[in-house]
């Protein structure tokens, strides 16, 4: 395994570890309050210093961490069990389901993402909910694409012919061998999303859409620490340094899954 | 062995079509006619090669036959029985348990998820609803009459070798109990070695089963050694037609001639004809690179009688012309390098 | 004795996987004379292709040859990539298989044709565009100046690699290295391709190196054969030898899996087991498994090409083989 994925690999097990035992790791309650230490600097009580309502940052990272792992993995989740189905429906069909699905994915992606989520977000109001099913909305078609891409190209190999003249249906044809062809990109993908879509939910928190505080979450943190960027700059380096590190950490180990299966499916 | 006793053709095909409609940037909606009239019959325990280069039509018509493509015209019959042309699912469950196709890339006809042996189960299932463990008895049985031991019946085809992979395609196809496999080019992508291993199976299992071929190829090699019968196509349309050895030996009509002498012989070389002009889309379609050719070509000609059970499509053939016999040695000028 | 136009000398090539050598040709060894057409035939594994490749130095990652490979008495394995662009340029035409891989499908058939001609050769447009027609009339291609406005995908597979052909023809080599240049074609386009390469050698002398699996097909073009297994020539025959009195047993079961070899409804003489590479073939000679003729010592021992009868085999047992069958 090379040591770009072990490191990758390293720090999300680390994540997912401090977010799993966030009781037990965080020194304090990470929505204790404690306004009159607001904006105080790291010190040696608070490694990473106190937010503008005196919380404990470090407090906040640790228990961040859930809802910031969380938000991407449900985005995942969403992009597979509804993308996949989609896009191998349009890629083995073609026609008009692939026209009218193609057609629908193309309408999602005419919208810039943001325009769309800030549309999401002013209908069903602010929360982690909403972020999540306003990326999910990106990232479905997203997938559904290269899925029906894949699905395509399966669905023109001989094998598939000589399924069909068996009798059997599109949908065992679908399920039972091009959906199981065709893990090898799926996984591939979903590994490249993870990262993206934590970048995107942690976006969308920034901009004050997503989790609302007291809750902690590493996006909306940047957030708060933005409004206060000229009273308590060191405010913005946690939670800035956990997102990036996570990415790289999901992007590497992404990368990694990709070849491994890529090779696999190769002869 | 299955004996039929049986007045019918097993196989019957009648006026037979297909054409494309082709939307093409300058070419609004041309179309391409990719078989024409075609008529053959195989019988039981028959085989019959259908022979021909690009654009013949050939593997057109096995899909047809196979139900893959709809007929534009034309009847096919199994039994007496006609065929749907766009068969249900139902159908074509149905029109498994009696026709089968191999097809010519031994790696990309299997699903590479599953090992021979599940390739064969699922058949079996599917069609006599085993149990999984009586499925994978029966599929072990039809993988050794095909040469297959049960270490290969675990592999996935990419650890197998093309014949061994089209052994599974064969064994696949007779899972089912079919009265008739098509095989569309099914040795042509396979080593001269193991090709000959492969001929020599399918001769074994036809006297094993009584199983009739449909043999697509553009090989005459393979198709004297593994066919009865021929028919040769051009264009889209049947040109000769005969007992092998008749039509491979005293080719009739100057396409099968020209098929027969580009068969590499040790020592002779045909001198080049120039590139044709492009195929006409009227009369007698080899016109354009016939060394025959004359005025009634402008009219299509019908299969004309060259002799016993042996037609061929060309105007040579009708009384008062010249003579079907293939050009003399000295017609041909062969090159002896 | 004139020099040989190409001669290969005692050449290996091997690809460097992570802990090892993987090999490809051993010890491959032979010359073409001037105007001489020689066949190289041999199935999957055998190395055939490969051979092509070391020659022009087109080596996959990771390979790497040794040995000789003098072309007009120059050794390209040593020479230096600019002066190697110029021997492929001018001496030495290549061909390969499937035409449309070979040609840029957004190029017209003119610049195909005239890029090296203007590039190489300094050549106008207009000269360029008058050699080029004369390069396609050469390979009977008569209405140039239409095809020369077409892009490939307007052509058939046999045009196009008639066009290739005439594109190996434009610096006027002395050489053309074909691998398998007929086999993605139909049977008849396929005999009009060997007449050209025949009419080819007759009236300007190029001598040629025709790489294929079909034995028949290389008996109708070459003076000789030679045929390849597992990385080593095994067999050299002159065109009538090759089927008259075949020297190896691999040669000889070639001959005999022919379905044209064999009286119809009877089973073929088949070749038990498949076809090996070098880095799969066992010890000893790489055919024993598969020979009808496999002795003791043939698992241990290595055969050497030796010249028997007018060819040469790398058998053991050759003579023992043709005494038994009066050969």
């Amino acid at each position: 395994m090379p040591k770009t994925a072990i490191f990758g690999v390293a720090v999300i097990v680390g994540f997912v570890i401090v977010a799993a035992l966030a009781p037990l790791i965080a020194p304090y309650d990470p929505s204790a309050i404690d306004l009159s230490s607001a904006f105080a600097g790291p010190s040696a009580a608070h490694p990473l210093g106190q937010d503008g309502a005196g919380r404990d940052i470090l407090s906040r990272l640790v228990f961040g961490a859930r809802l910031s792992l969380l938000g991407p993995l449900l985005v995942v989740l969403l992009a597979t069990l509804v993308g996949v189905p989609l896009g191998i429906a349009a890629g083995y069909a073609g026609g008009w389901l692939d026209g009218l699905l193609s057609r629908s994915f193309d309408v999602v992606f005419a919208f810039p993402a943001l325009l769309l989520a800030a549309v999401i977000v002013a209908t069903f109001g602010p929360g982690f909910g909403t972020i999540v099913i306003a990326v999910a909305v990106i990232y479905v078609p997203l997938m559904a694409r290269v899925v029906r891409a894949g699905a395509i190209v399966e669905s023109h190999k001989p094998y598939v012919d000589a399924l069909k003249v068996q009798g059997f249906g599109a949908l065992r044809i679908c399920a039972a061998h091009i959906g199981p062809n065709l893990t090898t990109l799926i996984v591939g993908q979903t590994a490249l999303y993870f990262g993206y879509a934590l970048l995107d939910l942690a976006g969308l928190s920034f901009l004050g859409f997503g989790v609302q505080p007291p809750t902690p979450d590493w996006g909306s943190m940047l957030w708060y620490a933005n409004q206060q960027v000229y009273v308590a700059p060191s405010a913005v380096v946690p939670p800035a340094a956990a997102i990036v590190l996570s990415v790289v950490a999901f992007n590497l180990a992404g990368d990694w899954l990709s070849d491994l299966a890529s090779r696999s499916g190769r002869r | 062995m299955r004996l039929f006793v049986s007045e019918s053709p097993l196989l019957e095909v009648h006026g037979l079509s297909k054409r494309f409609r082709v939307r093409s940037g300058t070419d609004r909606s041309a179309t391409i006619v990719a078989v024409e009239d075609l008529d053959f019959a195989l019988e039981h325990g028959g085989a019959l090669a259908i022979v021909g280069e690009s654009g013949s039509g050939k593997t057109t018509t096995a899909r047809m036959v196979i139900g893959l493509e709809v007929p534009s015209a034309g009847s096919i019959r199994l039994d007496g029985r006609p065929l749907e042309s766009s068969p249900s699912r139902r159908e074509r469950r149905r029109r498994a348990r009696e026709i089968q196709i191999v097809f010519q890339n031994p790696y990309l006809s299997l699903d590479p998820r599953q090992s021979a042996s599940e390739a064969v189960e699922e058949i079996v299932r599917f069609h006599f609803g085993l149990a999984p463990s009586a499925a994978r008895d029966r599929a072990l049985e039809m993988l050794t009459w095909v040469g297959l031991g049960p270490k290969e019946a675990q592999a996935r085809p990419r650890q197998l070798s093309g014949g061994q992979c089209q052994r599974i395609a064969i064994a696949r196809a007779l899972a089912a109990e079919p009265r008739l496999v098509v095989l569309d080019e099914a040795v042509s992508a396979l080593d001269v070695s193991v090709q000959a291993q492969i001929l020599n199976l399918l001769g074994d299992l036809r006297v094993r089963t009584g199983i009739a071929y449909l043999f697509i190829s553009h090989d005459l090699g393979v198709v004297r050694q593994i066919a009865d019968d021929v028919v040769v196509m051009y264009r889209g349309r049947a040109v000769e037609r005969g007992r092998v050895e008749e039509v491979l030996d005293r080719p009739a009509h100057p396409y099968t001639q020209k098929l027969v002498s580009s068969i590499p012989q040790p020592g002779v070389v045909i001198p080049s004809a120039p590139v044709a002009r492009e195929d006409p889309d009227d009369g007698c379609r080899f016109r354009a690179r016939c060394p025959f050719v004359f005025d009634r070509c402008l009219d299509e000609p019908g299969l004309i009688a060259a002799g016993p059970g042996h037609e061929a499509r060309c105007w040579l053939l009708a009384t008062g012309q010249s003579d079907a016999s293939p050009p003399a040695e000295s017609d041909i000028a062969e090159v002896r390098i | 004795m004139t020099q040989a136009l190409l001669a290969l000398k005692a050449v290996s090539t091997w690809i460097e996987v992570d802990g090892g050598a993987k090999p490809i040709l051993i010890d491959v060894s032979f010359e073409i004379g001037r105007g001489e057409i020689v066949g190289l035939v041999g199935e999957s594994g055998s190395g055939k292709s490969m051979t092509a490749r070391t020659i022009v130095r087109s080596l996959p990652e990771g390979g790497r040859s040794s040995g000789a490979i003098l072309l007009d008495g120059e050794d390209l394995a040593s020479m230096s990539v600019p002066a190697l662009r110029q021997v492929r340029a001018r001496k030495v035409g290549v061909i390969f298989q499937d035409p449309r891989s070979a040609v840029d499908p957004l190029w017209k058939i003119e610049d195909h044709l005239t890029e090296g001609m203007r590039v190489h050769a300094g050549r106008s447009r207009d000269e360029a565009r008058v050699e080029a027609i004369g390069l396609l009339e050469q390979v009977g291609i008569h209405d140039g100046p239409r095809r020369l406005s077409q892009y490939p995908v307007q052509l058939s597979g046999g045009l196009l690699q008639r066009v290739v052909i005439a594109g190996a023809l434009a610096g006027n080599p002395e050489l053309i290295i074909a691998d398998e240049p007929t086999t993605s074609l139909d049977v008849t386009t396929q005999a009009e391709i060997v007449a050209i390469f025949s009419a080819l050698r007759r009236d300007r002398g190029i001598g040629m190196l025709f790489i294929t699996h079909d034995l028949a097909l290389a008996a109708s073009l070459c003076d000789r054969i030679l045929v390849m297994y597992a990385g080593r020539i095994v067999d050299a025959q002159s065109r009538d030898g090759i089927f008259s009195r075949p020297g190896h047993p691999y040669t000889r079961a070639l001959v005999g899996a022919r379905p044209s070899a064999g009286t119809r409804g009877e089973r073929l003489a088949v070749i038990p087991g498949v076809p090996t590479s070098a880095s799969d073939a066992p010890g000893g000679c790489a055919f024993h498994p598969r020979c009808a003729f496999a002795a003791e010592m043939c698992k241990s021992q290595i055969p050497a090409l030796m010249p028997i009868d007018g060819g040469a085999s790398a058998c053991l047992r050759i003579v023992d083989i043709r005494e038994t069958l009066r050969v």
